[in-house]
């Protein structure tokens, strides 16, 4: 067992979902190359055989997704035929999303509906019908390369990491089991499938539902399904003990799981309670240990442990202690930055991490009708060779003309003529992703962040038109924060200010690696033509990526961050604006070297006002559209 | 396994009355039912807080309408044809039928939208033939669309142009069709997954803001009941067929008591004077504002409106109708009460 260390939470949320299908589903956040879909893979087992468990790709059409004509079966019999899509296929199982949080918003927005509806409502190119469609989910993701959409969290009640081990065995370990099934221990197996059958017999006291309640409304989460899985988790976690009351510490288990990932706590904190869990459910009882948390939690069997594990576990926190406290605790809180810095300077990609080729730049695009990619929204004359044929259009053309004369399409001999064909046109949102990257380190923050905001807000209004996307990031103390993500609407703009650290360092670099994660896929996630910075500063960066000791080198290697960043950013921006607000102007300061890194605009705006912002940032838009 | 359980958890509606709390929505949708010219109810809020429950609930305890036929129009080029459609309805008495309750999803494509070519027609037997789509189904009942802030602008464009006018025109693939097409649009969203087209939100009468119910005790209720339901779907419906009865009964009491209802004219100076006082572009204010009134009182059992219906409808009826200033912090529903203050006092005009 000891190469599961670092999955132990995932594949312990897996197990309760397995157990209990309402709990609605999964998302498994981590790494690259930290195994999260070999344990999505793997937790196959845990439900019963044959369950459908269906894998959707990111590059799946909506009508593979929801169901459409059976083309070639039509053609064939002569008798049109509608094919379900995945999500019907799904019913009654798992559907899995490798990289959700990458996956198309349309399509998301169409998987949440049916997750929520339980069917699928097809409506589509003629065709309107209904398929049972109930199934949870399951989804990995890597937090580094977009943020986890809010529906989408709402829905599930798990949002849980793998945990980076730092130990080499494992790793090793993992290396070696890529592209092979991981095989998980049969009596964990029996288990879940025993769980699932107690369940329904597993009660919960008003007292331990009011405390979940109340939680939730301490906690003050959006919604009621929160509590809902809460009570679930606890069911589901007592019917693994193989207990038909929820105890304490049940219900401890369950806040932990399901309200602190959401109170906006980033991840769980290694949890022993956990591993005491699971080791009780491997049912592998040889010594036993009494720390006061597996005490108070397991109230029914005796604590189980692995004198192995524990060491190992021990060994890796020792190395991530001495490797220096604010290292060690960047590397908890965000290990992808790393990574992703390394692809960003060009550096070989470390083993087991995507390189970033997938993610063309997105900067220089036109986009809008194309007959390539998009959403379909109608079909034209065109050639074959012009781009994706409608079929269903084409025929119908055939039928209009006469063509068929009255035969059926089981008379085979139909004559299809160069102008009936129908080639689909598809259209791209043609609009820009314009983020705001707000200096708030020092003195006279609240100045630049109001008129950041209020020009963020006085754009989101004009954004109907163009269907642009609007973001903030602040940046100070240690690191940047996404404070608007793209696609948030007035509503969450207005918010901004009331949950805004400020003064500190000026972690600069941190912000442009935040703006370059949000615009290297801006295209295939927002749906935008390209990104546009608007960086609002009065000074220079002082707080690097790389921890530095030395206040000097700190400067010096923050500098050489920001430059190397700006270059790479650069690439991906169709547009940049640097507002210097600065109160004695310097020529060639700070703000206007990093203009130049960047190839954008320099302007020097002491006091900063909303409207001048709007204004400039206006025509801006209006030079590059 | 799971199949069971899920099988047994969807297949029927929530029933309206057993939704916990959030008594604004539910006042709106029911109101919506009395009077369906309010125009509709947009219900934007927090996620997970029973919103497409609540309107999905609400399909089922509508009283039954009278089965009349839809006709439709085919201009051919040998003249022009009409078409009687019926769509078939179970579960009401012979002449009456289920009102009209169709679910827009965010993945429906224009040509189901608003009617097409019947291909299977067209192919297996060449004829040319009309397909209704989803608006004429909709016509004479309610169009419900989830994550309304996510549609599609073409559809939303559609939507819009119909909506104005009650018919639907379709003008493609060789067809010439038209039918009529009035529904009331209900819309659901999250406000923080993006805004709504300005013309399109101007054309709901109702909009209602939704947040989490924070009170505990309503909490463990909301878990109590939506487990009670899931375990036992036919069971839990059963336990509150009584209060849907005496509900629907109610809407149906009220549908005929509306055309007797009045408005003092003192209260209707008043309505005026606060549409004034709140700068309401417009008539639609002050229209939905006395309509939404009168629904109320008829809802009460009364012919005779008054200052308290006016109170308690005026924030749906108007607070999406103001003019957004960034700057202003104040919630519009705060503002709409404020310069209620002294207009409408007392429970009598």
């Amino acid at each position: 067992m000891k190469p599961l260390l670092g999955l132990r939470d995932p594949l312990f949320a897996l197990s309760l979902l397995a157990i209990d299908p309402g709990l609605g589903g999964v998302v498994i956040a981590g790494p690259p190359g930290t195994g999260k879909s070999l344990v999505a893979r793997a937790a196959r087992v845990f439900w019963p055989a044959r369950t459908p468990f269906v894998e959707i790709p990111l590059h799946v059409t909506v009508d593979r997704l929801l169901g459409g004509w059976n083309m070639g079966l039509s053609v064939s019999s002569g008798v049109l035929s509608v094919e379900p899509g995945l999500l019907a296929q799904a019913h009654g199982g798992v559907v899995y999303v490798d990289e959700i949080n990458l996956l198309d918003p349309t399509l998301l927005a169409i998987l949440l509906q049916t997750l929520d509806r339980g069917q699928v409502v097809l409506e589509r190119e003629g065709i309107s019908r209904r398929f049972p469609a109930q199934f949870c989910l399951i989804g990995t993701c890597n937090p580094a390369e977009g943020e986890l959409p809010p529906a989408l969290q709402e829905r599930v009640a798990f949002l849980v990491r793998t945990r980076t081990l730092q130990d080499v065995e494992t790793r090793f370990f993992i290396a070696r089991q890529a592209g092979q099934r991981l095989i998980l221990p049969e009596d964990m197996v029996a288990a879940v499938h025993f769980a699932r059958k107690i369940l329904p017999t597993v009660t919960i006291s008003k007292r331990h539902l009011q405390e979940i309640c109340a939680v939730a409304s301490r906690t003050g989460v959006q919604g009621n399904r929160a509590e809902i899985f809460a009570v679930r988790c606890a069911r589901a976690n007592a019917a693994l003990h193989r207990r038909t009351m929820v105890t304490q510490g049940d219900v401890d288990l369950a806040i932990r799981l399901v309200f602190v990932p959401r109170g906006g706590g980033e991840s769980l904190p290694v949890s022993e309670e956990m591993d005491a869990a699971f080791d009780r459910a491997e049912g592998s009882a040889q010594a036993s240990r009494s720390s006061p948390q597996s005490a108070r939690q397991g109230e029914t069997t005796a604590a189980a442990t692995h004198p192995n594990e524990a060491t190992v576990e021990k060994t890796s926190r020792n190395t991530q202690a001495a490797s220096g406290e604010r290292m060690g605790s960047r590397a908890i809180a965000d290990p992808g930055w790393r990574e992703a810095a390394s692809q960003m300077a060009g550096a070989v990609p470390l083993p087991g991490v995507r390189n970033g080729g997938r993610f063309g730049p997105s900067g220089r695009h036109a986009a809008g009708l194309n007959w390539q990619r998009g959403r379909h929204v109608r079909s034209l004359p065109g050639r074959l060779s012009q781009g994706r044929l409608d079929v269903l259009a084409t025929l119908k053309q055939v039928a209009l003309r006469g063509g068929l004369q009255g035969k059926a399409l089981s008379d085979r001999a139909i004559e299809i003529r160069p102008e009936d064909i129908r080639i689909k046109q598809f259209r791209r949102r043609s609009g820009l992703l314009i983020i705001f990257a707000v200096d708030c380190s020092g003195s006279m923050v609240l100045n630049r962040l109001m008129a950041a905001r209020q020009a963020a807000i006085q754009l989101l209004k004009e954004a109907y038109v163009y269907r642009d996307k609007i973001a903030l990031v602040n940046f100070c103390r240690q690191e940047a924060q996404l404070l608007l993500p793209p696609g948030g609407g007035l509503a969450r703009a207005t918010r901004i200010l009331k949950q805004m650290p400020a003064g500190g360092r000026t972690p600069l670099p941190s912000a442009f690696l935040k703006v370059w994660e949000m615009t290297r896929n801006a295209a295939s996630r927002w749906k935008v033509a390209g990104s546009m910075l608007v960086l609002i500063t009065d000074g220079r960066g002082n707080e690097p990526l790389t921890p530095r000791e030395d206040k000097q080198e700190r400067r010096a290697q923050a500098e050489r961050e920001a430059r190397q960043l700006a270059m790479q950013l650069r690439e991906h921006l169709v547009a940049s604006l640097v507002i210097d607000t600065r109160k004695i102007f310097v020529p060639d300061g700070h703000a206007r070297q990093l203009a130049n890194w960047l190839g954008g605009h320099y302007v020097y705006l002491p006091d900063v006002q909303s409207e001048v912002v709007t204004a400039l940032v206006r025509s801006e838009i209006q030079r590059i559209r | 396994m799971s199949e069971d359980f899920f099988l047994q958890s969807r297949s029927r509606s929530y029933p309206f009355t057993a939704i916990v709390g959030q008594d604004e929505m539910k006042r709106a949708l029911l109101l919506t039912a009395v009077d369906p010219s309010i125009g509709g109810v947009l219900i934007m809020g927090h996620r997970g807080t029973a919103k497409s429950t609540a309107v999905r609930a609400l399909a089922a305890l509508l009283p039954p309408i009278p089965d009349e036929p839809l006709t439709i129009t085919l201009t051919l080029p040998d003249g022009v044809v009409e078409k009687s459609v019926r769509f078939s309805g179970d579960g009401a008495p012979a002449g009456w039928r289920p009102v009209p309750f169709v679910d827009l999803p965010l993945s429906a494509t224009e040509d189901r939208v608003v009617g097409a070519l019947d291909i299977e027609a067209a192919l297996a037997r060449g004829q040319k033939a009309f397909e209704p789509g989803l608006l004429a189904r909709a016509h004479g009942g309610f169009l419900y669309i989830d994550e309304v802030n996510l549609l599609e602008d073409h559809l939303v464009d559609l939507l819009l142009d119909v909506a104005a006018s009650g018919v639907n025109v379709v003008e493609r693939e060789g067809l010439s069709v038209r039918h009529p097409a009035r529904f009331v649009l209900v819309g659901s969203g999250n406000p923080e997954e993006g805004d709504l087209r300005p013309q399109l939100l101007d054309r709901f009468g109702f909009y209602v803001h939704i947040e989490t119910i924070t009170d505990v005790k309503q909490r463990m209720e909301v878990v109590n009941r939506s487990e009670a339901f899931r375990r036992d779907p036919e069971g839990f419906t059963r336990k509150w067929a009584k209060e849907e009865a005496q509900l629907r009964q109610r809407i149906q009491n009220a549908r005929q008591l509306l055309p007797e209802v009045e408005i003092p004219d003192s209260l209707l100076q008043r309505m005026v004077e606060l549409c004034l006082r709140l700068k309401v572009d417009g008539h639609r204010g002050e229209i939905t504002l006395s309509r939404a009134a009168r629904a109320m009182a008829a809802f009460e059992g009364r012919k005779r409106v008054t200052s308290r219906d006016i109170r308690r409808v005026a924030v749906m009826s108007l607070q999406h109708r103001l003019r957004k200033d960034p700057l202003d912090e104040m919630e519009s529903g705060e503002k709409i009460r404020q310069a209620m203050k002294g207009l409408f006092v007392g429970s009598s005009a």
